[in-house]
């Protein structure tokens, strides 16, 4: 599991530099041979807005994002037909059932409560189905080429109809404050209101030692939602450039790896997203006296898996 | 803020990617999480029942083998009992009827002893009769003579003496 993070922690900062690299060759080449600099368009760090309805603008990763939720509505729709009638399930039915079941197991092994498995299983579930059918999506042939052709500054460029969803900032943000919110919306829900936000206001007179952890662990909580869509992100974006990269330099077979890498990433994303959110739910939902053994969880990106695995020795 | 508009971060964007996700967690929950965990239960539920019924069972089965071997213990005995009743009546009904058999034999036997003693008595009775007229006729014959009356009557009565003796 460690070495998980460090592969993910490896493609994380991979996305600093990535986009950099990408428009420095990209200049070079431009001015080397200008043939050459217009067939290569690297993905560009927003996502462009491909029509309008209304006066609301239509970027190309929600329409990836409306094929996702379209997809697994389908999915979904297809599953519960005739399910509950049906004693013994067969083939795609037991498919889903048993990811389904596999995954509240797993939460369970986390959780540690059945309760808190059952109320949290929802939210944590719809993230990683969600978030890895859309880096799946992403890496679709397809997405990316199609596009419309426009014109800025001068130049003629090609707008991608439809791009990886979670490539956007907007995506990851929304999700990010999905989980942030519900965090606090279970915390409140299993330590009562003023038994959660009496974890992070403390009065300062009794304990001025707890009243700056208790305001360090309130921001902390808010630069969740950073750390949340920022990483998502930037490996989602480093995985489009990546691919974009590899792809003009090598056209054939060689970006064959680099796809199986993407689908990797694409899942793995999906399970630090999802399990992430799960850890923040269970720590929000602990009280102070326990709290204490999980709070070095905090740091979200590198010590969450093994602080889950330490969370789950200690509970047991 | 400037950030914020290289990022392209777009509220509209951002409200209805928000919907998005919600749309999906509603529509997973309502027809892939939940009914996925009830069937769940109700298949935990069910497998724990059958356990618990199996075991209900084994235990009406020892039950009924436990009254089974009771009974035929118990109808062994009692048939064992029986047996050994009738086998007593039947040596006391023999006895019984060994006794009376014995007893009547015993009966018959004394009443034929008595009257064989009795036709003896009179056989005697007639033979000694019967040897003093032959007495008296022989008499009568050697001395070629009729006895009187009181003679013969004294010889016979002499030869009886006699013969009574020997």
């Amino acid at each position: 599991m460690s070495q998980e993070v460090e592969n993910i922690k490896v493609t994380e900062t991979g996305t600093v530099n990535a986009p950099e690299t990408a428009k420095t060759e990209t200049e070079t080449g431009s001015k080397n041979s200008p043939a050459e600099a217009s067939s290569f368009s690297p993905p560009t760090i927003y996502s462009e807005t491909v029509g309008h309805v209304g006066g609301f603008e239509i970027r190309n990763t929600l329409l990836m994002s409306w094929i996702s939720v379209l997809f697994l509505c389908i999915v979904a729709w297809r599953f519960s037909r005739k399910y509950m009638e049906s004693a013994v399930p067969t083939g795609f039915q037991n498919l889903v059932e048993t990811v389904i079941e596999g995954l509240y197991d797993f939460f369970h092994s986390v959780t540690q409560d059945t309760k808190q498995t059952k109320q949290f299983f929802g939210v944590c579930a719809t993230i990683f189905f969600f978030v890895v059918v859309s880096n799946w999506f992403g890496i679709f042939p397809g997405v990316g080429p199609i596009g419309i052709w426009e014109v800025e500054e001068g130049h003629k460029i090609l707008v991608p109809l439809f791009r990886s969803t979670f490539s956007d900032v907007n995506m990851t943000l929304a999700i990010a404050f999905i989980s942030v919110f519900m965090t606090q919306v279970y915390g409140m829900m299993n330590l009562k209101f003023g038994g959660y936000w009496g974890k992070f206001f403390v009065n300062p007179l009794r304990d001025p030692i707890g009243f700056a952890v208790g305001l360090l662990e309130l921001v902390s909580e808010f630069s969740k939602i950073i750390s949340f869509s920022f990483r998502l992100y930037g490996n989602i974006f480093a995985g489009e450039v990546l691919l974009a990269v590899i792809g003009f330099l090598a056209p054939y077979l060689a970006p064959f790896p680099f796809y199986g890498l993407e689908l990797f990433v694409g899942l793995i994303q999906g399970l630090v997203f999802s399990l992430l959110t799960l850890v923040f739910f269970k720590m929000g939902s602990t009280g102070h006296g326990e709290h204490d053994e999980v709070a070095h969880t905090s740091d979200p990106s590198r010590d969450a898996p093994a602080g889950v695995q330490k969370h789950a020795v200690t509970a047991s | 803020m400037e950030l914020i508009s290289k990022l392209g971060i777009n509220l509209g964007m951002l409200a209805a990617q928000l919907v998005n996700f919600l749309l999906l967690l509603f529509i997973l929950k309502k027809f892939v999480y939940g009914p996925v965990l009830e069937k769940l239960e109700q298949r935990r539920n069910m497998i724990a029942k059958s356990v618990s019924d199996s075991k209900a069972a084994d235990e009406t089965l020892k039950d009924i083998e436990k009254a089974r071997s009771e009974m035929i213990e118990k109808t062994k005995s009692q048939s064992l009992a029986m047996i050994e009743a009738a086998a007593a009546s039947a040596e006391e009904a023999k006895n019984s009827i060994t006794e009376s058999a014995r007893r009547e034999a015993q009966a018959i036997f004394e009443q034929s002893k008595l009257q064989i003693a009795r036709e003896k008595e009179k056989m005697l009775k007639e033979a000694s009769e019967e040897l003093g007229r032959l007495v008296v006729k022989a008499a009568e014959k050697i001395i070629e003579r009729e006895f009187t009356p009181e003679d013969q009557k004294r010889l016979a009565m002499q030869a009886t003496e006699q013969f009574g003796q020997k």
